[in-house]
């Protein structure tokens, strides 16, 4: 999962990049409205975390701008220091999906980001199936007929993925954009490598290959 | 005022009521009487001249005799009105005395009358009396009863009493009416006043049909509840401010702590956590410690020695101590130091200085310089403090000192800024008896002129 944190506090950006990061996201930083209007645009981000108090452009302008008509549809946390209803609900009203007021936990902060990107695929159960294969998205564990599956972080990201989107065939440069950070090589073959990991742990029926296409796992 | 003691009712109505009763009663008493006695007077007056013409006509036909006897020759028409009013009340009648004071002529025997000195007008008992000179200094006395007199004054007096009781009456009533007319647009801003609370502090009173004392006070009144609204506004975003640069580095101290105790961590990582957690530790203490200041200023307690220092030192000795910062960021500070000396807080002033010169730097073009004049002009003295910046906005430069005001936010939080050094430093000025000013060129820099009186 790609995530951008549209956040002006270099302090509490780095932090929350560090949380999700152990939790397996790739997130990206964005210091200002600007600048996160413009990653927004060029990624198709699986959520955004967007701070209310931003220098030039605000919360609230990127917010309506990301809801403009034709915009790519990304489910959109609302972060901020201000508590008070009429921010709340101008917020929401904007189009935030969610809202929490810091300071916050980070346990919650990553429960409503799993949530969302749960809510926003149209799967709003934490536990995914694919065949006999059964996802924990909150405790991250992966069971095969009753019997647990060990995964790396890597491998249970990529599985995940495309649970989420079962029923759609997923190409190799959308996984290297939600999957995988700037630091592997794009032209490596790193994708069909945790492919044939995830084939070998559990089954080789899970993921089918569409040749010129990408992967497809059936819901 | 104990309440045994209280004459006046609390109700102003009530009040006015009494008051206007009490005066209308007086007014009209007064006047009754006056009334009463004017009749009464005229009446006596006609009939003193009814019964003068009597006496002169009963003189006339007195015809004194040799012997000291008088013939007594009266017209018919006299004799008639003697003798029909005879046996009434109030009936006419006469009495001659002679010259010598003998009774001669008594019209009515039971009659008891006194011999009087003179010519005059008497009233005895129920009956008025007047006498006259007769020939041979004979005295003519013709008298009738005043009952009818006295039934007419009574008449008139009930008459003009029940007048001025149902004028009372109306009066009253109309007073009623009035009051409570006049009492009602009181009432409406008793009550909208009442409903203004801090909860609710929309609410205006409506002036559009009241006399013009009233809606002068609704007006005075509304304008008080705009300031009210207003410093209460400004209140409310001051404290969300606050909170707001308070949240933001305690979310960095929960969630640093946080996640650092998520898992077993390498030491280094356990340190770095904590050096961001003391990071933001430092901010919050410094934005506690300036917001003291401010609720101090605000209520009148910034306490100020007034020690005599020399401002020149001062402002020497503070740009030495910003000399690093200000090198490390390739700006140079340029002292034009004339001598001023003042009665002021020197740590106080200080952190004005301080603030000024860290915003001077901090908002600086690279390569840029700060420069520091002191003057004194007519018991003033003056600092300014000129950067050769960026500038501020026209639009912003009324902004600058408000709290938490930031012209370039990701900048000044860099850079360790609470947001309130302005704020402080007009406070300081302003409790030193000077003021703070800006001027800025969009481009060319800012300049901040401090103004202190001196001695």
């Amino acid at each position: 999962m790609r995530l951008l944190l549209i956040e002006d506090e270099i302090g509490l950006a780095r932090v929350l990049r560090q949380a999700l990061e152990e939790e397996g996201f790739r997130v990206d930083l964005a210091a200002d409205g600007e600048e996160g209007l413009f990653r927004a645009g060029e990624v198709g981000y699986d959520a955004i975390l967007l701070d209310l108090m931003l220098p030039g452009v605000d919360g609230f302008e990127v917010l309506k701008r990301l809801r403009e008509p034709g915009a790519r549809p990304v489910p959109v946390l609302v972060l901020t220091a201000r508590d008070g209803v009429p921010d709340r609900v101008r917020g929401l009203n904007l189009g935030a999906d969610d809202y929490l007021v810091k300071p916050f936990d980070l346990e919650e902060m990553l429960a409503r980001v799993r949530a969302l990107i749960r809510r926003s695929a149209d799967r709003p159960s934490p536990r995914l199936r694919v065949g006999d294969v059964t996802i924990d998205t909150v405790a991250r564990t992966v069971q095969r007929g009753g019997a647990g599956v060990d995964l790396t972080a890597k491998e249970y990201a990529l599985l995940e993925y495309l649970a989420l989107h079962a029923g759609e065939v997923v190409t190799r440069t959308r996984i290297y954009e939600h999957i995988y950070g700037e630091e592997e090589d794009t032209f490596s073959n790193v994708v069909d490598v945790y492919v044939g990991n995830l084939r070998r742990k559990l089954g080789a029926d899970v993921i089918e290959t569409r040749r010129g296409h990408g992967y497809l796992v059936r819901a | 005022m104990p309440e045994g003691l209280r004459l006046l009712p609390r109700s102003l109505r009530a009040r006015l009521l009494l008051w206007s009763a009490t005066i209308l009663v007086l007014v009209l008493s007064a006047l009754v009487l006056t009334l009463r006695h004017r009749l009464r007077s005229s009446l006596l007056e006609e009939l003193d001249a009814e019964l003068r013409s009597h006496a002169e006509a009963v003189a006339a036909g007195l015809a004194p005799m040799a012997d000291g006897r008088f013939e007594l020759d009266l017209p018919g028409g006299y004799l008639r009105f003697f003798q029909e009013g005879a046996g009434e009340t109030g009936a006419p009648y006469y009495a001659v005395w002679s010259g010598r004071g003998a009774l001669v002529v008594l019209s009515d025997p039971d009659i008891r009358l006194e011999r009087p000195g003179q010519p005059l007008s008497r009233t005895r008992e129920d009956w008025r009396e007047v006498v006259v000179e007769g020939p041979g200094g004979a005295l003519v006395l013709v008298g009738r009863g005043t009952r009818g007199l006295q039934d007419r004054v009574q008449a008139f007096s009930r008459r003009a009493l029940g007048a001025a009781g149902l004028a009372l009456v109306l009066v009253l009533a109309g007073g009623w009416l009035l009051t409570t007319q006049a009492l009602a647009p009181i009432h409406r801003i008793s009550r909208v006043a009442a409903a203004v609370s801090a909860s609710n502090l929309g609410q205006r009173i409506d002036p559009g049909q009241m006399e013009t004392e009233l809606g002068r006070l609704a007006e005075t009144l509304n304008d008080t509840f705009d300031r009210l609204q207003a410093a209460f506004e400004q209140q409310v975003r001051f404290t969300t401010d606050a909170s707001h640069e308070l949240r933001t580095p305690l979310s960095v101290v929960a969630n640093q702590a946080e996640l650092a105790l998520r898992r077993e961590r390498q030491p280094a990582e356990y340190r770095d956590a904590l050096q961001a957690i003391l990071e933001a530790a430092r901010r919050m203490r410094a934005v506690v410690e300036d917001l003291l200041t401010l609720a101090r200023a605000d209520a009148g307690q910034l306490s100020l020695r007034r020690d005599p220092l020399d401002l020149a030192a001062l402002v020497r000795d503070t740009a030495g101590l910003m000399a690093g910062e200000a090198k490390r960021l390739g700006i140079a500070i340029e002292l034009d130091l004339a001598t001023a000396t003042l009665h002021g807080d020197r740590s106080r002033l200080q952190e004005l200085v301080t603030n000024l010169v860290a915003n001077a730097i901090r908002y600086n073009r690279e390569g840029g310089r700060v420069t520091l004049r002191l003057r004194t002009r007519g018991g003033v003295a003056v600092l300014d403090v000129i950067d050769t910046g960026i500038g501020i906005p026209p639009e912003e430069q009324a902004l600058v000192f408000e709290r938490f005001h930031r012209v370039d936010k990701a900048r000044s939080r860099e850079a360790g800024g609470s947001g309130l050094g302005l704020a402080i430093s007009r406070s300081i000025a302003e409790a030193h008896g000077g003021r703070i000013l800006l001027e800025s060129e969009p481009g060319a820099g800012t300049t901040f002129r401090v103004e202190l009186p001196t001695g």
